[in-house]
């Protein structure tokens, strides 16, 4: 099972989320603005980054950017999450560096498929 | 009054018949006067003409009796002149008489008479020279005085042939007097009143056209001048002083200067033209509406010149202009009020789209709490085997889903609405597009057990339109069917046609469900309108889903349509052309964003800047327009100095640049652009007449046009050279961090994407997510070394094109690394060039795909 980061601002979204991706055996760090994620990312090395785009602090798109451009983490996929479901979004958060783009709201069983995909291709 | 109406056609005509008549009667009368006069000439020269001739003949008898009682020679002189003259005398006798008409007879006998005096005079004269009383018995026979008696008698009988002929030409004369007069008289009233006529009706017409003409000018709503040579206003009418706000007499004869120096200022270059050329002067600027400050407030003019011909008070004809001056004040501000109008609805747009996009942000991220708690729950009960509690639960979930719904459709149709919708055309096969739309609708298609056959007429068949958009037409229209059908069939069927030559696609979907009728048809594709109330109670929906579906289908330029027989079931048929073509923008349509052309160089522009270097100033502006259109800012430059000063504060997204140039040419610019730091980065295309093609490349161009440039091509150009330019990336797999670090920086300052990977392994991997344009090995590193990975790299036939550059410490020409040779674009000496140089010359790997590398 995986180690997820999860960085998400919105506080029910990160409770649930963590809850019910713990349910299925993973396990969740948090963060909840983008800085945070990065020093969680650096710290804790995760197999899978979950990146919200809305965040507070310093945003999704920016972070992505950051964890791909170093060297520790730049190996660690990133699934964006983002709230709107626009055409552009998914090329835009591909470009800013992320493996793979999911619209809220989260459609649990593709998230997990998402997730498995990623980590599999990366370890 | 003779007036136009009085003169019919027919009196006129009466007019001048009789003024014929009466003419050519006065001309018959005067003719005969004429003739009567002559008559009466002739006869007095006749009566003269007899009257000498009988002197003559009386002198004769005179003289010979004379001479026969005194015998004295001078009694003979009469005598002897008489017969001198008696020939001429008789001469002219003979001619007046034939004038005079006289009988010849009456002549004859007088002549006979006359030469038998002459003869009694000499036999008289001859007998007394011998004497005196021979002389006197010849006298005394009577003879002479019988032959004189004779003459006179003829005399006078001829006298009164000539009185008769007299007297009647006489009468003849004055008969012809009074009607000569008459005619006369008419003729000349006649004539009088059709002169009056005439001259009464051209001085009406011209008071006609005069006072039309004082009319037009009073009334018209434009200021109309003439202008004389001086500048000074000759003539003007009153729109024209009360445009200025000056009284009519301040202006007359005036010279422009003085009293509407503004006007003056503004139209004096066309003024001077129309005067001294006597043209009408070329459309310039100087036409453009103009303001100037009235008494009555600040006023927008137009101001039109033209040469006109000016006749002074003593009729001489002068050169002078004409001048029409349109008041466009409230026509600017209506346009001003429409501009005003047009950008406050503009926001108000924006503000809504805004709106939208951020409440559909602020109502998804609490849904998507609702939803995500829902199934949280939902799962922990099932694992508690809290079987009662799930169909509550589930219930919120539908619900929070249809909600979802409902906000997606408000939003993507906002957004169609506010034309924020863009259509990504991508290549997918109808294959994709059913596989997709199949596992999308799997759920759907159990909720009321229904069956969905896919049916198509080619599934290798490719579309090139908005895939996501077409998809969500498909699940809108299933949706919609699964939802009025149970346990019933739904059918989608994918063909495709040509129509007046495009090939268009048909997607087509059909039901056995309930059905419509045809007013619930009508009613189909309006916002928030389902078949009708009681179907929203039973079956649920927002009523959106297909006024969105509709959109989408005319988005993608096609078209839905829908047909449906209640009970029996109904077909929706979705008709697309297969290959998406953007619609060309019309005026109206044509926003700020969309008429780059319009605004600045510093406008909006979704491609970014192009910078035009080019002397010719018609050439400049035609490739901005061009470029306008194809959706980029545009900077110009005239000089190449000039463009390198623009470079030097701008960073355009590429540089389109002309050879021939005077002072720098274009081949300096370029090397100047390459050889900075700043700028060698940024691509260069090159235009030229001749074709130095090669030149241009080996100079570094990044791009080659030849003159004069077209549009499609100047687009490919640039499409070409920005995709290689933005597409740029490198992997460098390299073990030495420090190194990589630098070399990253140096990369990405020249606008390279970079990605690294400490060893081959990591390399490949790399390559495997994402492809590079450049990859930059070294050859000993732990794990996988640089050999191993160029193998690998060589292995995979789809990576062949990505040019591989080795660089190591190692001795290049030693014959471990020579092996390399036939795999590597290049084998670089590490610390043999600057990074700088390194990374500049890297770029012509991916700048030129096309052209064979130099080095």
């Amino acid at each position: 099972m995986a180690k997820i980061l999860l960085v998400e601002d919105s506080e029910q979204i990160w409770d649930f989320l963590a809850r019910r991706l713990e349910r299925r055996g993973h396990s969740v760090i948090l963060a909840h603005d983008g800085e945070q994620g990065l020093e969680n990312a650096r710290a804790s090395l995760p197999d899978v980054i979950l990146l919200d785009m809305n965040l507070p602090v310093m945003d999704g798109w920016t972070a992505a950017r950051a964890l791909k451009g170093e060297g520790a983490t730049r190996q660690i996929p990133i699934i964006a999450l983002t709230a709107h479901a626009m055409a552009g979004d998914r090329d835009k958060a591909l470009q800013a560096g992320c493996d793979d783009y999911h619209p809220k709201p989260i459609d649990f069983a593709k998230l997990l498929a998402q997730i498995d995909v990623v980590t599999t291709r990366a370890g | 009054m003779i007036t136009k109406a009085v003169m019919s056609p027919v009196l006129r005509g009466i007019v001048y018949f009789l003024l014929t008549l009466s003419l050519l009667a006065l001309l018959t009368g005067l003719m005969q006067i004429v003739r009567a006069q002559i008559g009466l000439a002739a006869q007095n020269t006749f009566l003269q003409a007899a009257d000498r001739h009988q002197a003559a003949l009386a002198d004769v008898e005179t003289s010979y009796r004379g001479y026969v009682i005194t015998a004295s020679e001078s009694y003979l002189q009469p005598y002897r002149e008489a017969a001198d003259a008696i020939g001429s005398l008789t001469m002219t006798l003979e001619q007046s008489a034939a004038a005079a008409g006289i009988p010849d007879q009456a002549l004859t006998s007088i002549k006979d008479y006359a030469s038998a005096l002459f003869g009694f005079a000499e036999e008289v004269t001859t007998a007394r020279n011998t004497s005196f009383e021979l002389a006197k018995g010849i006298i005394n026979t009577n003879r002479g005085k019988q032959l004189m008696d004779g003459v006179r008698s003829n005399t006078a009988l001829m006298h009164n042939m000539a009185d008769a002929t007299i007297a009647r030409l006489t009468r003849q004369q004055y008969s012809l007097w009074l009607p000569v007069a008459l005619a006369g008289l008419v003729g000349t009233l006649m004539m009088t009143g059709l002169i009056l006529a005439m001259v009464r009706r051209s001085r009406d017409a011209s008071l006609r056209a005069r006072s039309l003409l004082t009319d037009v000018l009073d009334r018209a709503p434009v200021g109309l001048a003439l202008i004389d040579q001086n500048n000074a206003i000759q003539q003007q009418n009153p729109a024209f002083a009360r445009l200025m706000g000056r009284s009519a007499s301040a202006l007359v004869g005036a010279p422009m200067a003085a009293v509407v120096p503004e006007l003056h200022q503004i139209i004096s270059p066309r003024m001077t033209e129309a005067l001294a050329f006597r043209r009408i002067p070329a459309q310039g600027d100087e036409d453009k509406p103009f303001e100037i400050d009235t008494p009555e407030g600040t006023k927008y003019f137009k101001a039109e010149v033209f040469p006109v011909t000016l006749v002074d008070n003593e009729g001489r004809h002068t050169a002078g202009a004409g001048l029409v001056l349109s008041d466009l004040t409230r026509q600017r501000e209506g346009e001003l009020q429409l501009e005003q109008a047009r950008d406050e609805a503009q926001s108000a747009n924006r503000a809504k789209s805004a709106f939208i996009a951020n409440m559909s942000h602020e109502l998804r991220t609490p849904l998507t709490a609702v939803l995500g708690y829902c199934e949280l729950i939902e799962e922990e009960l099932r694992d508690k085997g809290e079987e009662a509690i799930l169909s509550d639960l589930n219930k919120i979930g539908v619900n929070a889903r249809h909600l979802l719904g409902l906000i997606n459709d408000v939003l993507d149709l906002s957004k169609v609405e506010a034309q924020k919708m863009d259509v990504h055309a991508v290549d997918f096969t109808v294959a994709t597009l059913l596989d997709e739309v199949e596992a999308a609708t799997g759920s759907l298609m159990m909720r009321n057990n229904n069956r969905l056959t896919l049916a198509a007429a080619d599934r290798n068949h490719v579309l090139s339109t908005d895939d996501l958009k077409v998809k969500q037409i498909l699940l809108n229209l299933i949706g919609n069917a699964a939802k009025f059908t149970r346990d019933g069939e739904i059918t989608l069927s994918v063909s495709h046609q040509q129509q007046e030559g495009k090939a268009l696609t048909r997607l087509e979907v059909s039901d056995n469900g309930i059905g419509m009728t045809a007013e619930q048809v009508d009613n189909l594709f309006k916002r928030f309108t389902q078949a009708d109330e009681t179907t929203t109670r039973k079956y649920g929906g927002t009523g959106l889903g297909l006024a969105l579906t509709s959109a989408l289908a005319i988005m993608l330029g096609g078209e839905i349509t829908v047909e449906s027989t209640p009970g029996v079931g109904s077909r929706f048929v979705v008709t697309i052309p297969s290959r998406y073509e953007k619609p060309v923008a019309t005026v109206a349509e044509a926003g700020p964003e969309n008429a780059p052309a319009t605004a600045g160089p510093l406008a909006r522009s979704t491609r970014g800047t192009v910078l035009v270097v080019d002397d010719e100033a018609s050439a400049r502006d035609l490739l901005q327009r061009h470029l306008s259109r194809e959706g980029f800012s545009v900077v110009t430059a005239a000089t190449g100095a000039e463009a390198l000063d623009k470079l030097k504060t701008g960073d355009p997204a590429a540089v389109l640049l002309d050879v021939m140039m005077p002072g720098m040419d274009g081949w300096h610019v370029l090397r100047a652009i390459r050889q900075n730091p700043a700028t060698r980065t940024i691509p260069v295309i090159m235009q030229t007449v001749l074709d130095e093609q090669h030149f241009a490349y080996t100079l570094g161009a990044s791009g080659y046009l030849q003159k004069p440039v077209k549009r499609p091509q100047l687009a490919e150009a640039l499409a070409s050279v920005l995709a290689s330019h933005d597409g740029k990336s490198v992997l460098i797999v390299d073990d030495d961090a420090a190194a990589n670090s630098r070399l990253k920086t140096m990369f990405e300052k020249q606008g390279w994407r970079v990605r690294l990977a400490r060893d081959g392994a990591e390399g490949l991997d790399a390559m495997v997510r994402s492809r590079p344009s450049l990859v930059l090995v070294d050859l000993i590193m732990p794990g996988m070394n640089g050999y191993e990975f160029v193998r690998q790299v060589r292995a995979h036939d789809e990576w062949s094109a990505i040019p591989l550059v080795v660089m190591t410490a190692e001795d290049v020409k030693s014959a471990k690394v020579r092996t390399l040779a036939p795999e590597a674009k290049a084998i670089v000496q590490k610390g043999a060039m600057s990074m700088a140089d390194l990374v500049a010359d890297l770029r012509r790997f991916v700048d030129q795909p096309p052209n064979p590398p130099s080095a």
